[in-house]
């Protein structure tokens, strides 16, 4: 039972570091698993360390970081860097699916971000176009995660299937 | 007693076929406004954001209890494969397909997911005698199989050639395609289970007027990224889909040629004098009949021919 909480914890929480003693607090995490979404694919580990050495923090934290943001979108509005109260994507890009109900809200702040994705889609779209557009990274659905059993199922996905050169390589 | 007199009786017969005209001609001329259910749900589809992934196709497969694929659906090679067509579409065992398109405009290929567009005024509902097809306020073009004679009309009026026909089974043949998910979801007002399994957001769901306004936002913050059209805001007189995409609608592999009035518009006018013909005309004509024949015996009569001359 005591594992269970824990475990549901972890889920809840949704991004735990791990690889080791967590880092102090004002540095960033290594190694950070992604696992709130985990429903037909197994948890993401995602090597934070590697991408910091490759990008700008504002380039995946838009402002939330405190560093000035880069795309001219944002800097309309956004002109000086002011820290989130959270760098975590999660913050900002909840697990529920975008909806037309965010246009019409009438609230100041959602006059321009009346779009803004969900915490699935801001992973596979930021990561996704990047690898593609630097050519480099994982680009194929299993590169990041394994799927579960669950996953195999609803894809219809034998074990023989899955191995198979045809699923291999296959373009996106 | 009056005998009417010839002359009153084309008068008469001229008005009522006037007024008939007439009478009929004003009710389509009023119902050609309808833009929609107030409040009614729809799906944008963002073509930049669409990699092929096909999880719609899955999850699609699950929620309508569909028969398995022949190939998992990660298998990527049904892309190239299809057929005689030049492109994939949905069939009896498939509701939505998910098709590339290789233009030369985009540097990578484009996808498109394709089901039924749950048009605004469908022409398959227009199109069917038997009202099978319901349009519901939620915005879902719906089917009951149980009153479908399968005379597959609505196949031929589709401008997307969405219903396709289960002619592999013998005993409970009926048009197979995409209902929004009525039954389960929406009318519930929950998004369909494609939109809940796109893991890059492509597929964005909510009231028709808030996603219209969300793509213009799209166009107008991204113009170097989207054309600046939205599929199936006018096309077939409104679709509760609507597209967004990279490059020109025509590249992507839509059909550009559907018109922007909806399909019933072109046969509103001959369809409204078709009761008028059916109920008017045979009284009419009858009438003038009886009345240029009323004194003359008939030539095979053994009478005695009589002439009121």
């Amino acid at each position: 039972m005591k594992y269970f909480l824990f475990a549901a914890m972890a889920i809840s929480i949704g991004a735990i570091p791990a690889g080791g003693a967590p880092p102090p607090e004002d540095e960033p995490p290594r190694l950070i698993v992604l696992d709130s979404l985990a429903h037909f694919y197994e948890p993401v580990r995602f090597d934070h360390q590697l991408h910091i050495d490759y990008a700008d923090c504002a380039e995946c934290h838009h402002h939330t970081t405190a560093s000035p943001a880069t795309d001219p979108r944002c800097t309309i509005c956004h002109t000086t860097a002011t820290a989130g109260a959270s760098v975590a994507c999660r913050n900002c890009h909840g697990t529920k699916r975008p909806s037309g109900e965010d246009a019409a809200k009438p609230r100041p702040s959602h006059r321009y971000h009346i779009d803004i994705v969900s915490l699935a889609g801001a992973y596979h779209i930021n990561c996704l176009d990047c690898h593609q557009a630097v050519d480099a990274g994982p680009i194929e659905c299993i590169d990041c995660h394994a799927f579960t059993e669950e996953g195999k199922k609803f894809f219809h996905l034998t074990d023989s299937l899955l191995g198979s050169p045809k699923n291999q390589g296959a373009d996106q | 007693m009056k005998r009417i007199s010839r002359r009153s009786f084309f008068k008469a017969g001229t008005t009522a076929a006037l007024a008939g005209i007439l009478g009929f001609k004003s009710a389509p001329a009023q119902a050609r406004a309808f833009s929609g259910y107030a409040h009614s749900k729809a799906v944008l589809v963002d073509l930049t954001r669409c990699i092929g992934c096909r999880s719609c196709e899955a999850a699609c497969n699950k929620e309508q209890g569909l028969p398995a694929p022949a190939t998992p659906f990660t298998d990527q090679s049904v892309f190239a494969d299809t057929g005689h067509l030049g492109h994939r579409r949905p069939d009896d065992k498939a509701y939505t397909v998910v098709d590339r398109t290789d233009s030369p405009l985009a540097d990578h290929p484009l996808f498109r997911k394709i089901q039924c567009n749950h048009c605004l005024e469908p022409s398959c509902l227009t199109a069917c005698f038997v009202n099978a097809y319901t349009k519901t306020a939620q915005g879902a073009v719906i089917y009951d199989p149980s009153v479908c004679v399968g005379c597959r009309t609505c196949m031929v009026a589709c401008p997307f050639s969405i219903p396709a026909f289960r002619y592999d089974s013998a005993l409970h043949p009926r048009i197979m395609k995409c209902q929004f998910c009525y039954e389960t979801r929406l009318q519930y007002d929950r998004p369909p289970a494609c939109v809940e399994a796109c893991p890059r957001d492509a597929l964005t769901f909510g009231e028709r007027e808030s996603l219209l306004r969300i793509a213009r936002h799209r166009i107008r913050t991204r113009p170097d990224e989207y054309v600046n059209h939205i599929y199936g805001e006018h096309e077939a007189g409104g679709t509760s889909w609507l597209y967004l995409s990279p490059v020109p609608f025509a590249e992507a592999g839509f059909d550009t040629t559907v018109p922007t009035e909806p399909i019933i518009n072109y046969v509103k006018d001959f369809l409204a004098i078709v009761p008028m013909v059916l109920t008017i005309w045979p009284a009419l004509f009858a009438g003038f009949h009886l009345l240029a024949r009323r004194n003359r015996v008939h030539p095979d009569s053994a009478d005695t021919e009589i002439s009121d001359e």
